[in-house]
């Protein structure tokens, strides 16, 4: 499997946290992603592939070409594809609505196609990516496409990122801070992520959980983890990361001591253990 | 709010004996005593003790008698005890520990609180354990927004439009910041410290003693207060060392234990060993002590970036219990941080006087807002 990395500059990078290109392929069925609070726009350059995409709930469903993840309340289960060669473009928190002003309400579901969204201006974008041969072509053609908008930011896109780079602070502060009332610092964050504070801090917290088993994978002390990151007990960690996840924590320590290309993928679930 | 009771698993009890029985020991000066920091006799007993004869599970039972319980406020957990006074006159009073004790401070006095008074008055006890420290989730906040949590609890989650609030050490700042942010809710505290001179202060304006207690509190800082620097300053410098060693963090703790409460020489004139293990252990089974350091940090900061509440001064009526090994602030001082209308000097206990005399701390407490 070959994987490269970009981050992008400012002012981009107030909207895209990065572009990842992965190819080849692993040797299992299915693989994950798990939710970040962002939305994610991946472009399949293997114009033949069909790829099938597992909502945690509701059907499946079969993307071409290009597609975007949708708000991803909870992780996305992918059809492992063994002649897929895929960039994925990562927003930031707020950041697609930051940049194109797309309301994220219509990408609820998963797998929207992304010339639904973006319209014709996207299949030139993606034409010149098929044409490209270089990972650093492809990601200036990408970039370009994106600086197309305006990134003159507003308070809202402020406000935004302050409190989704402050998410492990108190919601009462957070909406002190920012000068606005409550009722209306969550109508700012649902239009922006789709999400409530409440739910961003949730999945803050999930990453927090695993990034300590993907710090230590030889001894987890369960204990700890749960009064350090505010769980009530063991039942409540394994609920709250069942739900973001579909594995139960200890099923998810496996899927990362299975492959060591999790390393270089942190957000996905490569080997999904069986139930 | 649920039902909580602490049930640490064994596998961490294995660790932290195997962690005891491999300890390297540092070398030692020779007669330091206690002038070097921890004294080498002294610790080495305590982690005999602890070893050999301390047993986790019975104080594991003995603290889950009392009812406890955790909630979610703001998207930060809070573990606290909540025991209701059997009076028939029932007053809510949330008490606030600080560093390097816990919500375990304040053990010894809940019975003589919540049982009832000759005329029948007695309190609600609401113990919780601040963020960062114990079974609270490890977020570490400043006092001011570890106040607007606590004020939630009281009046939104246990559902008390007004109580007292009382505590020491960190717990004073926590106090205070309620005094301050919601002097509607809350209707007087009590203090055992009232805080301290911090530089910001007009000299010209203190009285002779107010000026010798700043003195004595900047000598102080020079001489014993390298723990609050380093924890205001860098905290996760020290962090990884007391999280990995036991022996370690019982050093770091027992200090302040031995410097700060009132003794001729042997903590345990104050304090049984099983008392002092226990604090401890809530902090090594919980893996919070980075989290308890960097509460000092994070007032660090607010403090330079337009202050803290807790500086400000309280209008709220507040009764003040000054113990003979707490740093001696004069009455002035008191009355500048605070609408002082008690305040006692008592004849014996140190920084700690909940753990150290709680039939005192709990006379003061009951006598002064009985009057109220």
């Amino acid at each position: 499997m070959q994987i490269q990395h970009h981050l992008p500059k400012f002012p981009l990078s107030n909207f895209i946290e990065h572009i990842v290109y992965v190819s080849g392929s692993l040797p299992v069925a299915y693989i994950k992603e798990l939710p970040q609070g962002g939305i994610n726009l991946v472009i399949e350059l293997n114009e033949n592939t069909v790829n099938t995409v597992y909502p945690e709930a509701g059907n499946k469903k079969v993307v071409k070409n290009a597609w975007i993840t949708g708000m991803q309340k909870q992780a996305i289960m992918y059809k492992n594809n063994p002649h897929s060669s895929i960039i994925s473009i990562r927003f930031t928190v707020g950041g697609f609505f930051s940049l194109t002003k797309i309301p994220v309400n219509i990408l609820d579901q998963v797998g929207i196609e992304a010339e639904e969204v973006f319209g014709s201006s996207f299949t030139r974008l993606y034409e010149q990516l098929l044409n490209a041969a270089a990972f650093s072509d492809r990601v200036t053609f990408i970039e370009n496409y994106f600086l197309q908008y305006s990134v003159v930011e507003n308070m809202g896109d402020h406000i935004v990122r302050f409190i989704n780079q402050h998410i492990d602070q108190p919601i009462d502060w957070l909406i002190q801070k920012s000068g606005y009332s409550q009722k209306h610092v969550i109508h700012l964050l649902k239009t922006y992520t789709g999400f409530s504070p409440k739910y961003l801090q949730r999945i803050h917290r999930l990453h927090q959980v695993v990034a300590e088993i993907q710090k230590q994978k030889d001894y987890i002390d369960w204990f700890a983890i749960i009064h350090r990151y505010g769980y009530f007990d063991q039942a409540h960690l394994i609920k709250d990361f069942s739900h973001f996840t579909g594995l139960k924590p200890t099923d998810y320590l496996k899927s990362q001591l299975a492959l060591d290309e999790n390393k270089l993928v942190p957000e996905m679930i490569l080997q999904i253990p069986d139930k | 709010m649920k039902p909580f009771k602490i049930n640490v698993p064994q596998e961490v009890l294995n660790d932290l004996s195997i962690r005891l029985k491999q300890t390297r020991w540092t070398d030692e000066p020779e007669n330091g005593g206690w002038d070097y920091g921890t004294n080498p006799g002294y610790l080495r007993e305590l982690v005999r003790y602890w070893q050999t004869e301390y047993d986790w599970r019975t104080h594991e039972a003995a603290i889950n008698q009392f009812p406890q319980f955790k909630a979610e406020i703001d998207g930060v957990t809070i573990h606290f005890i909540h025991i209701k006074g059997q009076g028939r006159n029932s007053a809510p009073l949330i008490l606030n520990h600080g560093w390097p004790d816990s919500f375990y401070r304040f053990i010894k006095i809940i019975p003589m609180l919540t049982e009832p008074s000759d005329n029948g008055r007695s309190y609600d006890l609401v113990i919780p354990s601040i963020p960062g420290f114990g079974f609270s989730q490890q977020t570490a906040l400043n006092s001011d927004k570890t106040a607007i949590l606590f004020n939630k609890l009281m009046t939104e989650v246990l559902g008390y439009p007004t109580y007292f609030a009382a505590g020491g050490d960190m717990g004073t700042l926590i106090v205070k910041s309620l005094a301050v942010q919601f002097p509607a809710n809350v209707k007087a505290i009590h203090l055992t410290d009232v805080g301290y001179p911090n530089g910001s202060e007009d000299w010209s304006t203190m009285t002779p003693a107010e000026q010798a207690f700043g003195q004595q509190v900047q000598h102080w800082f020079f001489t014993e207060g390298a723990f609050n620097m380093i924890q205001s300053t860098k905290p996760q410098t020290l962090g990884y060392a007391l999280n990995d060693s036991p022996v370690g963090l019982a050093s770091w703790i027992i200090e302040k234990f031995h410097a700060w409460s009132d003794h001729n020489g042997n903590p345990g004139d104050c304090f049984t060993m099983d008392e002092l293990i226990t604090n401890i252990m809530i902090y090594w089974v919980s893996q919070s002590i980075n989290s308890t350091i960097r509460t000092y940090a994070e007032n660090a900061r607010a403090g330079f970036m337009g202050g803290l509440q807790s500086s400000q001064r309280v209008s709220v009526p507040t009764g003040v219990s000054l113990f003979p090994k707490e740093a001696q602030f004069p009455k002035e001082w008191a009355e500048r941080m605070a609408n002082v209308v008690s305040f006692r000097i008592m004849e014996k206990g140190g920084h700690f006087a909940a753990m150290e005399q709680p039939e005192v701390y709990a006379r003061e407490l009951t006598s002064y807002f009985e009057k109220i």
